[in-house]
């Protein structure tokens, strides 16, 4: 039987620059990419392509058979992800201490001696081992600071506890590291891998003479070497991502990070994951009195030529770096927490500095923030009928609170993606591993 | 992406239809794991 199928609304359609008589079509939906002629294009629209055609184009997302249930679907899209998520996924701020003085660190005014205390890591241990081991979701920490390193107790203490518990009702229990690198020695990681570490993400702000400006240790001496010694220690035994934070005026600098990677022998098998981002402009109740940079916003001119040219540079050396693909708010998922050292909640580590933003502590738990935060912010018809909204979601409600001091409307990224989303299509094509 | 679908619909030798990439095929609209903070940087799902 023949049905007439739709073209999916949640399509970017671009012409070929060196194949003008071809188009490539992308699924947002479905993260497919497909080249077609020209003029199959208006066969698909009219209705008059053969069945076995018809039948690939649907099975690859791009065609649809009723537009206005996609539409519906897509609405409730999150929700039934969250419906399916059997994943605990917290985020702990074990303390607000570092042996580093970055100059842009976001938790600016917020730093200082504070360290979680016994008592507010049990009443944490009983909330994921009575609301979520419970009821059978695995769980994944990530352990943050401040510098989690300087809390090892407490990551052996919450491991020790969540493992077993885990182990008692058969689901996993998992921890990496959001780590400055410079704690992360063979020995410590070697003692956290039976205890349920798996990897650790470490900052590296391009070459030597740049990371040490923007992150030096506290005494003033810059912490680079230490950590790419760290990270030839560890590779092998735990996957390590690097991070980094750009400003415009030294991103062209970070090429140099890579090779100096590739010539230290920390190769794209021994890297899992590398991503550049801008820095953030501090902001909060607590922001750096002397830093004043940053950015707050995707629409800022200069991240479309610098997020492309990293992101070029990056996969051309064979790096492994995050794909197109949905980038949805933590918000949204209510299996994500994020639990600051003094046992308050919050649904975002980067509202860490915006008390209001809070959604509850320790031991009252979660309240509703469906308002607070806005969460329906992004199901406006505005939205459901962009071809970009399975990307974004609404987009960073950090970002948004940073510009508008509330989540009173998306974070939209139309004007970005225009700008960016079909080359960086075109990188992962051109670079991305065959199987 | 599945690796398999892209394979099998490239190999009908379709004239009309080269699948670059098969994506995530039309299974569903959000992965479970796709949640993350991208200003923090937490892609450890990836």
């Amino acid at each position: 039987m023949f049905f007439y199928m739709h073209l999916s609304r949640y399509l970017k359609i671009y012409p070929c620059k060196d194949e003008p008589s071809r188009l490539l079509i992308y699924s947002t939906k479905s993260g497919a990419s497909v080249l077609i002629p020209e003029s199959f294009l208006a066969s698909i629209e009219k209705g008059s392509i053969a069945p076995s055609d018809q039948e690939s184009l649907a099975r690859l997302g791009l065609l649809v058979p009723d537009s206005a249930a996609e539409r519906k679907e897509m609405r409730e899209a999150l929700a039934e992800a969250n419906r399916r998520r059997s994943l605990f996924n917290v985020v702990i701020v074990l303390n607000m201490d570092c042996n580093l003085a970055c100059t842009y660190c976001y938790e600016g005014g917020m730093k200082g001696r504070h360290y979680m205390s016994s008592e507010t890591a049990s009443l944490l241990a009983d909330l994921v081992e009575r609301d979520h081991i419970t009821h059978g979701k695995q769980i994944k920490i990530t352990f943050h600071g401040g510098e989690p390193l300087m809390s090892i107790d407490l990551i052996i203490f919450l491991s020790e506890r969540l493992q077993a518990a885990a182990a008692s009702q058969g689901v996993t229990y998992s921890f990496n590291l959001v780590t400055n690198g410079t704690l992360l020695i063979r020995q410590t990681v070697e003692k956290l891998i039976p205890l349920g570490l798996t990897g650790a993400k470490v900052t590296l702000d391009g070459p030597r003479e740049n990371h040490n400006r923007f992150r030096p240790f506290v005494s003033g001496k810059g912490s680079f070497d230490t950590i790419i010694r760290n990270m030839k220690e560890v590779w092998d035994l735990i996957q390590v991502q690097v991070g980094g934070n750009y400003t415009p005026e030294n991103y062209r600098q970070f090429p140099d990070l890579l090779d100096f990677l590739l010539e230290e022998g920390l190769t794209p098998g021994r890297i899992s994951l590398v991503k550049f981002d801008p820095v953030a402009k501090s902001g909060g109740h607590y922001p750096l009195p002397e830093f004043n940079e940053g950015c707050a916003s995707t629409d800022e001119p200069w991240l479309v030529e610098t997020s492309l040219y990293l992101r070029e540079e990056i996969l051309k050396r064979g790096f492994h770096t995050p794909r197109v693909g949905p980038s949805i708010c933590m918000i949204e998922g209510p299996d994500e927490l994020v639990v600051n050292y003094d046992g308050v909640l919050f649904k975002c580590p980067a509202f860490l500095g915006w008390p209001e933003m809070s959604v509850g502590d320790l031991r009252a738990g979660v309240r509703d923030y469906t308002d607070s935060h806005n969460l329906d912010v992004w199901k406006k018809d505005e939205c459901l009928d962009c071809a970009y909204l399975p990307l974004c979601f609404g987009g960073c409600r950090f970002l948004r609170m940073l510009r508008e001091g509330r989540i009173d409307d998306v974070d939209c990224r139309k004007a970005f993606l225009d700008e960016t989303l079909e080359a960086c299509l075109r990188q992962d094509l051109r670079h991305r591993p065959r199987k | 992406m599945d690796i398999s679908l892209e394979k099998e619909l490239n190999m009908e030798r379709n004239e009309n239809i080269v699948v670059l990439d098969a994506g995530n095929g039309n299974d569903s609209l959000v992965s479970p794991e796709g949640f993350c903070c991208a200003f923090t940087f937490l892609f450890f799902a990836a």
